[in-house]
């Protein structure tokens, strides 16, 4: 008999000891408050060159896709060197490098102005020229995603920055018989261009018009 | 023989003054007049003091909200009543940052000021934990249920935390890079106008720039050709930010914390310093 009621008062005593405890935890006043938010990055980019040809000059304009970022652009041609080329348009202004470059920032859906790359020197038969000879004038062009300041000020291009490449480069290697790349891929965020292409922001917009005009 | 007999001694009852009923009744009477005067006593005592007395049950409440650029966001109000029940409210951060048509635009710096604000009736501690990171976007479609991108750089999303040592403490034993953990080191007192709302913790929002330069590439080959695709990390991706705010009573403020956040803190003349 005593047993039981010392095993009554051993499990009273521990009863109350948890219950102790729980009522001082119960008794602290809390409370919370929480709110989230954020926006989807858009930094893509697809531009694509538009060339028109007559009378020896070639027009060219560079778009950039609606709702794309908005990008830099720079044009550069080459031709034979017997037939110098001249660079006029809007908007254009010639660097240092051979290369021409549009001031201002082409938004999502806009275009450049129209460059005009005229071809002097035409080599006539007088020259050797024989009717079906070939010669090309290639443009070139290259976009870079515009940068902005504190103030939402867009930076100057900086067409020497560096690409940081995060991830482990993927090599693929299709077979002979595939399709080719075609010369007038747009780029966008693509680059296209030779094998070992360094690491520079600007996405090649690819060769352009290659043909500059036959023999007359 | 002569007998003899002892002659028991008889005692004389006393003589009874009261019949016993009558005595029952005059306990009874005097019980009934005791309780009497005490109560009127009472009344009396209330009565002196003022005739216009009355009772009230005074019971606290704990209430805390989020606020963004001077306005409430989301909050948690008990209410006073004592009744369980509370008033709750759960917004979103960032909505007001774009105007109509605007994207935004890496590298800008946009004003997000954070700030937190005692909406109950008893003074308290408060705490925030901030969290930044990035989520998958489906067609920039807001999803709370994407998955989380964690090979993206929370450092990328910065959020400009101001007033860190002064009014504001980090406990760089629970922040990680997706997480800061900060502690107010005041009271922050209850009805106080504004002096309610503690000094700012986060004062303005940047999507680095540099992320425009985090790509990855492949390569390939096509007969004389190769291709290398560039693809912008960061492009169609989310990023979030997201503050829980949490408040403790300020009595018994060491053993509150450490039982409500599990934080060894002490308070020493109403100032909070963490304890490692």
């Amino acid at each position: 008999m005593m047993k039981k009621i010392w095993y009554a008062i051993a499990a009273l005593a521990v009863a109350a000891i948890m219950t102790a405890g729980l009522g001082q935890a119960w008794a602290y006043f809390t409370t919370y408050a929480a709110a989230e938010g954020g926006y989807t990055i858009n930094l893509g980019d697809r531009t694509e060159i538009t060339e028109g040809f007559s009378d020896w000059t070639k027009r060219v304009t560079v778009t950039n896709e609606a709702g794309a970022a908005p990008v830099y652009v720079r044009v550069k041609a080459f031709g034979p060197s017997t037939c110098p080329l001249t660079y006029t348009g809007s908007g254009w202004t010639a660097g240092e490098d051979g290369y021409y470059y549009y001031g201002t920032p082409v938004p999502g859906g806009g275009n450049t102005e129209v460059l005009n790359i005229v071809i002097n020197n035409i080599p006539t038969k007088e020259d050797g020229l024989e009717v079906g000879d070939q010669f090309n004038v290639i443009v070139i062009y290259e976009s870079t995603p515009v940068l902005y300041d504190e103030g939402g000020n867009p930076l100057p291009a900086d067409w020497n920055a560096t690409l940081d490449v995060v991830t482990s480069m993927e090599t693929v290697r299709p077979s002979e018989s595939e399709t080719t790349v075609s010369p007038e891929t747009p780029a966008g965020s693509e680059t296209t261009g030779a094998s070992g292409e360094d690491n520079k922001p600007g996405n090649k917009g690819g060769i352009s018009g290659e043909e500059g005009g036959g023999a007359s | 023989m002569k007998k003899l007999i002892m002659k028991k001694p008889t005692m004389k009852k006393p003589k009874r003054l009261l019949p016993p009923m009558a005595i029952y009744g005059l306990f009874a009477l005097a019980v009934v007049m005791l309780f009497s005067s005490s109560i009127g006593g009472a009344r009396a005592a209330l009565t002196y003091y003022s005739e216009t007395y009355s009772s009230r049950v005074q019971m606290y409440s704990i209430g805390v909200s989020l606020l963004e650029n001077g306005n409430p966001v989301s909050w948690r109000n008990y209410d006073s009543a004592g009744n369980g029940r509370w008033d709750e409210e759960t917004g979103e951060l960032l909505t007001g940052l774009l105007s109509d048509g605007e994207s935004l635009t890496p590298g800008k710096t946009y004003r997000e000021e954070l700030c937190v604000e005692n909406t109950g009736s008893i003074n308290q501690y408060v705490r925030v934990r901030i969290y930044k990171y990035w989520v998958d976007s489906v067609d920039g479609k807001d999803d709370k249920s994407s998955e989380r991108l964690r090979t993206l750089s929370p450092d990328m999303i910065d959020l400009h935390l101001v007033n860190l040592g002064t009014d504001w403490i980090e406990d760089t034993q629970a922040s990680t890079e997706e997480r800061t953990v900060l502690y107010y080191n005041k009271v922050l007192p209850a009805e106080a106008g504004e002096a309610s709302r503690t000094p700012l913790f986060a004062d303005q929002l940047t999507i680095d720039g540099e992320l425009a330069k985090k790509v990855s590439q492949t390569e390939s080959a096509n007969g004389k050709y190769t291709t290398i695709t560039t693809t912008y990390l960061y492009n169609g991706v989310k990023f979030v930010v997201k503050a829980e705010v949490d408040a403790v009573q300020e009595h018994n403020a060491e053993d509150a914390i450490l039982s409500a956040w599990g934080r060894k803190v002490s308070v020493d003349g109403g100032t909070l310093r963490l304890v490692d």
